[in-house]
């Protein structure tokens, strides 16, 4: 089964009386466990994409199913629902919450979710260890490097045991020695544990990662190379 | 998320920001705190009223007033009543309520006689209202200020030596006092003052001087009026202000004549040689001294100069019924009614009491209230802020799979916590303040409150405020909890 199956895929967006056509009508399909990478010039899309994928927005037209649920006819609740459950994010900004240390954001998805405490601080403490950051569990993300905030971010992204990641220039903000070690963990979570991941990305490291490499430009795919 | 989770995400967020949060919760504290003290303080004025007022009333007795002629209240209604309308029209039949004001007309002697003849009525007495001035011991010199009362009025007393008066003996001359005159009188034992010799020295007050009269007729009437113009003439020009200020002093007196207002004797006062036989335990009234009662209607006569006041023919303006079942009150005051008089009974005179305090406090409440809406808008103020400053945690909250719910929920919660804990600190530093309040006021008014408290916070106020507290958080927080719960993610995301 296809884990993503996008088809026609359009948003439109009103920009004063303007029309912005951020997605125009385009078609994608994401084999279960395989990696892409979306790449683009600013504002042709991509993370219009991601955010439409995520759940987090609905699209102006066309259909999105991911692992079999269609996405555009979901309530906001149950879009809520499906990021909750099916969807991790990973963002260029980290977006860790900052009052709280870094198991604490690595259990919010987890809180959502109604996992209880005990259950909650296990998983956590599994997952901080999993990017590498055992000892820094309770630093508060101000107290982080960027690439340990990125690992934080990972971390909690996978949290709920997502089937699709999405991340949008997760090195983005960071050195290239940095950037390296960021792809090799989302490199090494796609081969071990299978999960689909998207990731929209300027860095030729991480798309060299990718099966498939999808460049968009003016909300459309120019071309796919598998 | 579990509600243990909701309460320790809420706490996390209100402490993030410390002094916005306490300056928010300072409104619902103040609220709080003003809420209790006036409700503490009108409930320890009624709990005092109810105890002391009480003790000094005898419960025993239905009053029964005159309901033609002259009464304060319809005096007061016949000058003020009519303020700002147009003169009324007095009405054949209704003169009583305006022109009859002005005369004093006693209970007729034939509604003494009905009174007597109603069932469960022990004995009928007069009203009697004496202006004692002081009490003095024979041999001691000293004078100390004193209320002289009958005995009938007396409240549920209780005596710590000596005897009660005795039946029959109504007009002898004893008297029985409180026991607080130990205390001036510088004696130990109640035993110390039993038998003593002491004089009452009692005066009647000027004013009351008309009600001795039996009615103010026709010609004192005009003579009144005669006086009164003449006071009220501006006085002349030039040597013109000495003769205006020869009539009007002549108009005084003549006006004292007809008001027969000049003291009897000259020197203003009566004194009554009487035996101390009992003394009873201190209560509010503690220079209180009570005489039988044919001796105080006696007393009365003789300040208001009038022979056949107190009796029959001139029985006052109200009777005392003593009654011998309290359970009768109810069926006499309805007697009383059908014969024509104003039935009133302790419970009256408290609730009337009660209603005063009760209005007072209501009408602080409201001003109280007003904190509270002052509390609610800048709750409403503070998570609107909230809501702009974290409208990206709101984004980030909404990618990990928060329902439009839970964001609501937690705006919401937070509210409700400002009200909870401001109400719970307004409480607390309200009560903290009731009892330093009831140990001032014990201090300042050592004798009139004796152990009472001044403030004293009723049982159910303070879960009552916590729930109103609370309430009002929530719903200052509605507003705030459905704009954070309506952000677009994707927008919220981007906000900076």
């Amino acid at each position: 089964m296809a884990a993503i199956e996008a088809t026609n895929l359009t948003r439109i967006f009103h920009v004063g009386d303007e029309e912005v056509r951020a997605l125009d009508g385009v078609d994608l399909s994401l084999a279960d466990g395989e990696l892409a990478a979306v790449v683009g010039p600013s504002g042709s899309g991509k993370s219009t994409l991601l955010t439409l994928l995520g759940g987090l927005d609905t699209p102006t037209s066309g259909s999105i199913t991911v692992y079999g649920e269609e996405l555009a006819g979901m309530s906001p609740d149950e879009l809520a629902g499906y990021r909750c459950s099916s969807v991790g994010f990973i963002f260029q900004d980290f977006f860790l919450l900052g009052h709280l240390t870094a198991l604490e954001n690595v259990e919010a998805p987890l809180k959502l979710a109604g996992v209880v405490r005990g259950g909650r601080e296990e998983r956590a403490h599994e997952l901080i260890e999993l990017v590498g950051l055992g000892a820094r569990g309770s630093h508060l993300p101000r107290q982080l490097s960027g690439g340990e905030r990125q690992r934080v971010a990972i971390a909690r992204a996978l949290a709920n045991r997502p089937k699709l990641v999405l991340a949008d220039e997760p090195t983005g903000n960071l050195d290239t020695k940095t950037g390296h070690a960021i792809t090799d963990i989302l490199g090494a979570l796609n081969a071990e544990q299978g999960i689909t991941m998207m990731v929209v990305t300027h860095n030729p490291a991480v798309a060299a990662l990718a099966k498939q490499r999808l460049r968009m430009v003016d909300g459309k795919f120019e071309e796919v190379a598998v | 998320m579990t509600t243990r989770d909701l309460c320790s995400e809420v706490m996390r967020n209100l402490s993030r920001r410390k002094l916005r949060t306490g300056l928010t919760m300072a409104g619902v504290v103040i609220g709080a705190l003003a809420v209790v003290l006036i409700v503490s303080l009108g409930n320890g004025l009624s709990s005092f009223i109810e105890h002391n007022v009480r003790g000094i009333a005898n419960p025993n007795v239905v009053e029964a007033w005159q309901t033609k002629g002259l009464q304060p209240g319809k005096l007061a209604d016949g000058f003020l009543g009519g303020l700002g309308q147009p003169p009324r029209e007095i009405k054949k039949g209704n003169e009583d309520n305006f022109i009859g004001s002005f005369q004093i007309q006693f209970i007729p002697s034939n509604q003494v006689r009905q009174l007597r003849e109603i069932e469960g009525v022990r004995a009928v007495r007069p009203f009697v209202f004496i202006l004692a001035r002081s009490l003095e011991v024979v041999g001691d010199g000293r004078e100390f200020n004193t209320i002289v009362s009958p005995w009938i009025q007396a409240g549920p007393v209780e005596l710590v030596g000596g005897r009660n008066f005795r039946a029959g003996e109504d007009n002898a001359s004893e008297c029985i006092v409180s026991e607080a005159y130990l205390t001036s009188l510088g004696l130990q034992q109640p035993e110390d003052l039993i038998g003593k010799r002491v004089r009452l020295h009692v005066t009647e007050h000027p004013m009351l001087g008309i009600i001795g009269r039996s009615s103010v007729d026709a010609p004192a009437m005009g003579q009144i009026h005669e006086s009164m113009t003449t006071l009220r003439r501006p006085l002349g020009k030039g040597l013109g202000i000495f003769k205006g200020i020869g009539e009007k002093v002549r108009a005084l007196y003549q006006l004292l004549q007809v008001l027969d207002l000049k003291p009897r004797d000259g020197s203003g006062k009566e004194t009554y040689e009487v035996t101390v036989v009992g003394v009873i335990r201190k209560s509010l009234l503690s220079n209180i001294v009570y005489v039988p009662d044919g001796l105080a209607e006696e007393m009365g006569r003789v300040l208001l100069r009038n022979p056949e006041l107190y009796t029959d023919k001139a029985f006052g303006l109200a009777a005392l019924l003593e009654v011998e079942e309290q359970a009768d009150i109810p069926r006499i005051k309805a007697e009383v009614e059908k014969i024509g008089l104003k039935p009133r009974a302790l419970e009256d005179h408290l609730g009337v009491m009660h209603r005063i305090f009760g209005m007072f406090q209501k009408i602080f409440i409201v001003f109280g209230g007003i904190a509270f809406v002052v509390a609610a808008f800048s709750i409403v103020n503070t998570l609107l802020m909230s809501v702009v400053e974290r409208k990206r945690e709101i984004g980030v909250l909404q990618a990990l799979g928060a329902t439009r719910r839970h964001i609501g929920t937690m705006f919401a919660a937070e509210a409700a916590a400002i009200g909870f804990w401001g109400g719970i600190i307004g409480t607390i530093v309200g009560w903290v303040m009731c009892q330093f309040g009831s140990v001032w006021a014990r201090g300042q008014w050592p004798y009139i409150l004796g152990s009472s408290d001044a403030f004293l916070p009723p049982d159910w106020l303070f879960p009552v405020l916590l729930v109103f507290t609370t309430l009002l958080g929530l719903g200052a927080g509605v507003y705030p909890a459905i704009r954070a719960a309506r952000l677009d993610p994707v927008e919220a995301l981007r906000y900076e």
